[in-house]
């Protein structure tokens, strides 16, 4: 539907199908449902079920059989038919790895912060969760290619204070 | 009391209307900007209206699903981009009327053509929503039960996959994630692991946020580039005139037809809607040509069509429990944390909140429309703030947001890995509606199952299986078969973009036509700052396939 206007660096840019990227997504929706198969035989019954009732064994059972073939028929279709188009999916732009993988790197990093709770530093009680929520919006917005000092030091001090305000006295959200 | 003054009562009380106006802001904000979709914002706010009385946290998420879906319009109108993928449509003619310098009369008749349809539709829960559960009631017992369940995740994967395969894959994921937890027959442990998060079943507010907001999140991180676009300014003259009221009227009857019809269809949404109205407006159309070139038509029949589709997701997802798009999927998980589970039996046990949405969903219609109306200029502003404030507030409320349900961190945890395994979902083309249904719904479904098989070897078959179990089972198979059949009958290079796959050849020959003649007159309006330097730098594949689009 887009026109051949396509020299517009703005134009949508789509993915390219690719083969192995449809056969590495089968391979691993196969083992998915087949380690869920295996995890399936391995529940323990505290009691076996009444004749015409269904155990709990069952409904997974059927759920993972089911996984199995509609895996291995993709599997199948990925090797031998052409990649299906992936237009409605935007294309990786250099450095988008980077970001998300930085960003996962941050959170996790904060979770790690914030879960130690409270800390005692010279004889003060200090609650880790601010000063944590304020790294962790000032290494994103570094991430994301923020470089004004200024606004920096604001947004994130102002919107962590909201924060805390909002939800850890307002809400009451143990934080 | 009544149950009519009951509902009404329920929202006689300053805190609603307060709320309400939370969700009035966030539905018009999450609406105007392009990425961040009703579904990411009211699968956030879930994460914050769970301690809130039902009626309270109705007003806030049915308000945020009303106002986005005016909202949403604006950025399809000045920068061609959808504000959610509702008004995908409105692009169609939107934008070509903006380059005309005429946004302002877009956006007016975008708003009011929007309400009326949200009204319409309106109309219709009122009257059906009752009729349609108490029926549904009555008639459906554990079979019939069990085949709506697979009914409603088959629809879903019709709809929302483009390989049927990978979308029954996704339904599977989430009825797998589904039976994590106690079996509440036998109150065997499955999949638990020996951890104590896991007994009561997944989170599924984590699942949620995770799958629709970081995943969304973490895709734009991904695909981001500096973008030139600037919204169009010059909104030249708002209010429409005579004529092109009496011109639109046709076309908002046929759109507002279509919509209410689609809305009615489980999991079709208003993306589905707004591009088959335009289509029929186009072929009722006096002025067929003027389709696709900024036609005014074009936008009243795109957005009444998308607008009329809420009431039908309404009702289905109140009156049966299968949700109607999949805001209303989302919307099912923060109900039954309140303990209000939608389904047949919903109006039967709380007849007032019936009155209390549509009261809701009026109260919202209008504001949004006069806000709508007030002023725009305002929001073109907004179109500029900065990606990186987006981002980084979008993450931080993520994760509040999951905290707030339980307190837990290991449920913000579990909110990143769905995230994580979301965008790759996302970049697989696999749908995450269909994943949230069966999580949703699985339970239901096994019971049902479950009581269906323990019957069955008492009775005859037939006694047991009514026509209306095994009519809704056969709709399942054809609402996944059906769209397999008509994608494999078109040739490959036809079915490219979700929008050529429902429109018709015709339109989408009209559309590219229109698109290259504006694109040749240089006399028009453009929101694209060109950069000299672009040409040299840009990367674009030269693939013969690209180019033919």
């Amino acid at each position: 539907m887009s026109s051949s206007e396509v020299a517009d660096s703005d134009e949508y840019q789509s993915a390219t199908p690719s083969r192995a990227l449809e056969i590495a997504f089968a391979v691993v929706a196969l083992a998915v449902t087949a380690g869920y198969l295996m995890l399936t035989t391995q529940i323990s019954l505290r009691r076996e079920a009444a004749p015409g009732q269904i155990d709990a064994r069952f409904w997974p059972m059927v759920l993972a059989v089911t996984g199995i073939v509609v895996a291995i028929v993709l599997l199948v279709i990925a090797i031998t038919r052409p990649p299906s188009g992936r237009e409605d999916i935007e294309r990786i732009q250099p450095g988008g790895v980077m970001r998300v993988a930085a960003t996962l790197v941050i959170s996790i990093a904060f979770i790690a912060l914030w879960s130690l709770g409270s800390v005692i530093l010279f004889g003060y009680r200090i609650e880790v969760f601010p000063i944590a929520a304020a790294l962790l919006m000032a290494g994103l917005m570094l991430v994301y290619g923020h470089r004004r000092w200024l606004s920096l030091i604001i947004y994130t001090a102002s919107l962590t204070a909201f924060i805390y305000v909002v939800f850890g006295m307002l809400l009451r959200i143990p934080l | 009391m009544t149950p009519l003054l009951e509902g009404l009562n329920s929202l006689l009380d300053i805190s609603i209307l307060l709320y309400m106006l939370v969700g009035l802001l966030l539905g018009f904000m999450v609406g105007a900007f392009p990425g961040i979709t009703a579904t990411m914002a009211v699968a956030l706010a879930a994460g914050f209206t769970m301690t809130l009385e039902p009626v309270q946290g109705l007003a806030v998420l049915l308000t945020i699903y009303v106002a986005a879906n005016f909202g949403d319009r604006v950025p399809s109108i000045l920068i061609n981009t959808p504000g959610t993928p509702a008004s995908i449509a409105t692009t169609l003619d939107g934008y070509p009327m903006a380059k005309q310098g005429r946004a302002g009369l877009a956006l007016t008749m975008s708003a009011l053509v929007s309400a009326v349809g949200i009204l319409a539709s309106l109309v219709l829960f009122a009257l059906a929503a009752v009729p349609i559960a108490s029926f549904a009631r009555d008639y459906f017992k554990s079979p019939e039960l069990f085949a709506l369940v697979v009914f409603g995740i088959a629809i879903m994967i019709g709809i929302s996959s483009k390989s049927m395969l990978k979308g029954i894959l996704a339904g599977l994921f989430g009825l797998m994630l589904g039976t994590v937890g106690t079996y509440a027959a036998t109150a065997d442990k499955r999949f638990t692991f020996g951890s104590l998060d896991l007994v009561e079943g997944v989170n599924f507010i984590a699942v949620i946020i995770g799958l629709f907001g970081i995943a969304e999140l973490f895709d734009q991180l991904l695909t981001h580039r500096k973008s030139h676009v600037r919204p169009i300014s010059s909104l030249g003259r708002w209010w429409p005139n005579r004529s092109e009221f009496a011109q639109s009227g046709r076309a908002t009857a046929v759109g507002g037809a279509v919509g209410l019809g689609v809305g009615l269809i489980p999991a079709a949404g208003g993306d589905i809607a707004g591009l088959i109205g335009w289509e029929r407006a186009r072929k009722a159309s006096k002025k067929q040509e003027m389709f696709g070139k900024g036609s005014i038509e074009g936008v009243a029949a795109s957005d009444t069509a998308s607008s009329a589709t809420l009431g039908g997701s309404l009702t289905t997802t109140m009156a049966l429990g299968i949700p109607g798009d999949s805001v209303m999927a989302v919307m099912i998980g923060s109900m039954i944390i309140w303990g209000i589970t939608p389904g047949p039996t919903l109006f039967t046990d709380r007849p007032d909140l019936v009155v209390s949405i549509v009261g809701i969903m009026l109260v919202a219609t209008l504001l949004s429309l006069g806000l709508s109306l007030v002023r725009m200029k305002g929001m073109v502003k907004l179109l500029d703030v900065p990606q990186p404030y987006l981002w980084s507030g979008i993450l931080i409320f993520c994760i509040i947001g999951t905290y707030a349900t339980s307190n837990s961190l290991s449920t913000v945890i579990t909110m990143l890995v769905f995230g994580v395994v979301g965008v790759l979902l996302k970049r697989m083309q696999v749908p995450a509606g269909p994943v949230v249904l069966g999580l949703l719904l699985g339970p239901l479904a096994e019971e049902n199952l479950a009581r269906t098989l323990a019957i069955l070897p008492t009775r005859p078959f037939f006694e047991v299986v009514s026509p209306i179990a095994i009519v809704l089972l056969v709709l399942a198979v054809l609402s996944i078969v059906m769209p397999a059949i008509r994608a494999a009958r078109k040739p490959r290079a036809e079915r490219a973009s979700f929008a050529d796959s429902v429109l018709d050849t015709a339109s989408i020959t009209q559309l590219s036509k229109a698109h290259d003649e504006l694109a040749a007159d240089p006399d028009l309006l453009t929101s694209t700052v060109r950069n000299p330097q672009a040409p040299k730098t840009r990367r674009f594949r030269k693939n013969s396939k690209e180019n033919k689009k």
